[in-house]
């Protein structure tokens, strides 16, 4: 999910922050900051994403955001993982509407 | 953003990870503010901070960031440890008492509080307390037990158990007293008794008409019958006048559901003893409400007709876990735990503050170190490993302490339930193991993140920050000196209760007395018909050869008599109320009471409508009549809340202070009023011509004659009258004021500590201050403000918290002690203040000391 949001969200415009935002935003569930820390070290580690330091905001106390980009090992990984979710999900529409 | 929030982040992020996160928690926290009020956007930044952190410190861990401590790293720690044996063994010292006191704490509540009954399904006993609509107890019948066992979804097994003492006759002039347990025998089903010899009971022991038969611990078996190894048949005792079999000898350790030394068959047959214990054993999932509820519609079906319990409303029934201490139990246990964890915590404190000062002499290694390299791990580990070495001493010495203390204390509690064990668990080690990790925390880890934070300076060189107290910390040395001059003043209280105690002289015949402590049945007051016990067993008392004067009362010299408001003919009610004791014929003159003026009572001052007469002591007359002779004078008890006035009664006499108070001589001022009321427990007390302990068995032996129900307990000599109470103050005063010079003495060296640190971190500054050309009294000024403004605050609040603290004491405590004296906590501050003067004043002289050039030099 947290790949997801910074797709989503694009170079420019995706940190820690920003990505929880959209992550609740888009699936009404509570994110915990401290996981997506987490997450972004490890993404960061596997060389799936990139991290950069912006410009000081004053929003921000003056303080600059890291902001994440996702590499193309990453674009790669949600590939992965999109088309694993779409053969797992294939055939099970009939099951969820017979399962209520 | 809270700044709070900012430490915790700045202590456990990667330098190059502050900017970002601290910038992302400073956007949420600017979010929360224009949402809620500012307490609540910090609060709630604060607890995103610490969660935040927690991530960080965990993926630290999992990525190798803190290395394992090497052997090396071990021995270091060891070699400094024994460098600064001084400092060494003040925090080795202080933190064990801390976690002595911890773990003495910790195990006395949980053996308290959650300890079941030691046998299989103990958890689900539990107590029923059957009252009428009054609040008296109800007498159960048998057939409202049969409704019960028949009718009850919630309970399994009813069971009743009634204790008394009473004396076991097994030959002629041969008494020993029992401990008498009337047990119904259905419970042995559940809890049953497996005998060295012999048989256990049987409910067939309970049938109406069966003979009366009994077991016995091995314990009073091996005393009675020394002679035999094993029961027989027709061994016979009497007990409370009953003669009765012994069937069976039971091992000591079985104590359900009350200690005893005998087991009776309970029987129902007739109409129970309002003073029956109820037990129940609970069916699963049954709750507290559900089977009072359900016991309450029950016996109230089942009440014959003619009970008084069917006049006086209806059936109140409470229910509570067998091993549970009555209500209001759970706040002193969570006290108990609470108090000592405190204490500890704040020495723990107090120790990080020390350790914290050794750190500041160490920052130019810890700088050199960083510039050679060391990532700020390895030196928070490394600090953080000395710590832990004090720590794990600490709970070395505190675990051994406490479990001396422990074992103290289970040898002096001797009448106390015998389901709570106060010997050491696997939780009390626990408890121990946690102390240190707690110390280690406190005293290692936080201060050396704060010794090892990181600032940027302004050539973008990382240099390490300086110490500093800080608010918290200086916040914590007020506290500690406080609650040291607070403890101290109390102690001292104590120690001048026990000194007045011991120094009090009673004119007594203290090796020629013996008293013993009576107790009448209930039932036997009624069903035996003797009548006025207290006078008749001085009267049977006194026709011994051996007795030269005897006497009962309801208190015996150095207990602490009742305190009862008074007025005097002529005057009206008096502030000060006075002590009173109700004694027979004979009581004083077995007190050997002099006669300071007037008479001691005899037989004209009793009648059948109350007595006519008192006899006062010195005290009294020093402090109602100054000193004049109060004979002639008519004197009653005046009316309170719930007592009307009573009657008019002749002073008569005079004799000297006998000890109406034991401890403390504001309360000795009282009178001897002869005794009109019976009493189920009262005194006796017998001057004797020879030895007063060969009297015992004789004194045994009457008692047993004149009434076998009435049974005897605490026979001793006069002198030895409250004296375990006494021992108890003397010894609780000792170690409290040991508790408190050790805590005075370890806020005395927390401050000398942070003085010295102080001067030794700025040494340059000072030099540079001596060079430009300050004088002696602006370099003290500046070293000694801060230490001063602590001391200060401390000396207030401990003044404040040692007045409260010896209000407090006042109420608490069951003796009543000396009046607060008004000079113990002006003295106690006074005495700090001038340690702490002195303790800040030897390090402040090395400051006057410093050479310029040299501290310009140093580095």
């Amino acid at each position: 999910m947290v790949l997801l949001a910074a797709l989503r969200l694009g170079p420019d415009a995706a940190y820690a922050v920003s990505i929880v935002d959209e992550i609740e935003a888009r699936t009404a569930r509570v994110a915990q900051r401290a996981a997506v820390y987490v997450a972004l070290r490890r993404l960061e580690q596997k060389g799936l994403v990139r991290t950069r330091m912006g410009d000081p905001l004053p929003e921000r106390g003056g303080k600059a955001r890291r902001l994440v980009t996702v590499e193309p090992d990453g674009i790669e990984a949600v590939r992965e993982a999109k088309r694993a979710f779409s053969s797992l999900w294939g055939g099970l529409s009939t099951v969820l509407e017979n399962n209520p | 953003m809270p700044r709070t929030a900012q430490r915790i982040l700045r202590a456990v992020l990667p330098w190059d990870r502050e900017t970002d996160v601290l910038g992302d928690l400073e956007e949420l926290h600017r979010r929360r503010r224009a949402d809620s009020n500012a307490a609540w956007a910090n609060l709630s930044t604060t607890v995103h901070a610490l969660w935040i952190a927690m991530a960080f410190v965990w993926l630290r861990l999992r990525e190798g960031d803190v290395p394992a401590p090497s052997k090396l790293e071990w021995l270091l720690a060891l070699r400094l440890a024994r460098k600064q044996p001084l400092l060494t063994t003040a925090a080795v010292l202080s933190l064990g008492v801390g976690i002595a006191v911890a773990v003495v704490a910790f195990t006395m509540s949980e053996a308290a509080g959650r300890a079941d009954l030691p046998v299989e399904g103990g958890e689900h006993y539990v107590r029923v307390d059957v009252r009428d609509g009054e609040g008296r107890p109800v007498a159960v019948t048998g057939d409202m037990l049969a409704a019960l066992e028949q009718g009850s979804q919630t309970l399994r097994h009813v069971g009743g158990v009634e204790v008394r003492d009473a004396n076991l006759r097994f030959g002629p002039g041969r008494i020993e007293p029992a401990r008498i347990a009337a047990l119904t025998p259905s419970t042995l089903d559940h809890v049953p008794m497996r005998p060295r010899f012999g048989r256990a009971l049987s409910p067939s022991d309970a049938a109406v008409g069966a003979p009366p038969v009994a077991v016995i611990s091995q314990s009073l078996w091996q005393r009675v019958f020394p002679e035999r190894e094993r029961i027989g048949d027709g061994v016979r005792v009497h007990i409370a006048g009953v003669d009765t079999e012994l069937v069976g000898v039971l091992p000591d350790r079985y104590q359900f559901p009350a200690g005893g030394d005998v087991w009776l068959p309970l029987s129902f047959e007739q109409r129970a003893e309002e003073s029956t214990g109820w037990f129940a054993i609970k069916a699963p999932g049954a709750s507290g409400v559900a089977i009072a509820a359900e016991v309450s519609g029950i016996l109230s079906a089942a009440l014959p007709s003619d009970h008084p319990a069917r006049t006086a409303g209806s059936l109140r029934v409470d229910v509570r876990g067998f091993t549970e201490m009555p209500g209001g139990a759970t706040p002193l246990l969570l006290m108990g735990m609470l108090v000592p964890a405190s204490v500890l915590l704040v020495i723990a404190l107090n120790v990080a503050n020390l350790l914290r000062a050794r750190t500041a002499t160490r920052l130019h290694e810890l700088g050199l170190r960083s510039v050679l390299g060391a990532p700020r791990a390895r030196l928070v580990g490394q600090l953080t490993l000395e710590a832990a070495v004090l720590a794990l001493a600490a709970a070395g010495v505190g675990w051994l302490l406490g479990v001396r203390i422990l074992g103290w204390i289970d040898a002096a509690l001797l009448e106390r339930p015998y389901w709570i064990d106060f010997s050491p668990q696997a939780s009390t080690a626990a408890a121990a193991a946690f102390c240190a990790l707690l110390i280690t925390v406190v005293c290692g880890v936080q201060p050396a993140l704060r010794a090892t934070g990181r600032t940027a300076g302004p050539t973008g060189s990382a240099r390490f920050t300086g110490f500093s107290l800080g608010t918290a910390g200086s916040a914590l040395m007020v506290t500690q000196m406080a609650l040291s001059i607070a403890l101290l003043s109390g102690a001292l209280l104590m120690a001048r209760s026990f000194q007045s105690t011991t120094s009090r002289q009673l004119d007594l015949p203290d090796d020629r007395v013996l008293t013993a402590q009576v107790v009448v049945p209930e039932s036997a007051a009624q069903a035996t018909g003797t009548a006025h016990p207290m006078r008749a067993i001085a009267d049977a008392l006194r026709e011994h050869p051996e007795a030269a004067a005897v006497g009962t009362a309801d208190f015996l010299p150095r207990h602490d008599a009742a305190s009862v408001p008074i007025e005097l003919e002529g005057r009206g009610p008096l502030d000060l109320p006075a002590s009173r004791a109700r004694v027979s014929t004979g009581f004083l003159d077995a007190l050997d009471a002099t006669v300071k003026s007037g008479r001691l009572l005899d037989d004209r001052d009793w009648t059948d409508n109350g007595p006519l007469a008192v006899v006062v002591n010195e005290p009294f007359v020093e402090r109602y009549f100054g000193g004049a002779s109060p004979l002639g004078v008519r004197m009653r008890t005046a009316r309170s809340e719930d007592q009307p006035p009573g009657p008019w009664l002749d002073i008569v006499g005079v004799v000297p202070d006998l000890g109406l108070s034991g401890f403390s001589e504001e309360y000795a001022a009282g009178f001897y009023e002869p005794t009109t009321v019976d009493r189920r427990y009262f005194y006796v007390a017998i001057e004797t011509r020879g030895d007063p302990r060969a009297f015992e068995p004789l004194l045994r032996d009457q008692i047993d004659r004149l009434d076998p129900n009435f049974s005897l307990s605490r026979v001793e000599l006069l002198g030895a009258v409250n004296g375990e109470e006494r021992a108890f103050q003397a010894g609780f005063g000792s170690v409290m004021l040991l508790l408190g010079l050790f805590a005075l003495g370890l806020a005395l060296l927390g401050v000398y500590s942070m003085i010295s640190m102080l001067v030794t971190q700025r040494r340059r500054e000072i030099g540079v201050r001596l060079a430009l050309g300050a004088t002696s009294s602006a370099v003290l000024a500046a070293v000694l403000r801060r230490a001063g403004t602590t001391l200060a605050l401390g000396a207030l609040l401990g003044g404040a918290l040692g007045l409260a603290a010896l209000q407090l004491q006042d109420k608490m405590l069951a003796a009543r002690l000396p009046a607060t004296e008004p000079w113990i906590v002006p003295t106690v501050v006074l005495v700090f203040a001038g340690c702490g003067a002195l303790a800040c004043w030897l390090p402040a002289l090395r400051a006057l000391r410093i050479a310029p050039q040299e501290a310009l030099a140093s580095d």
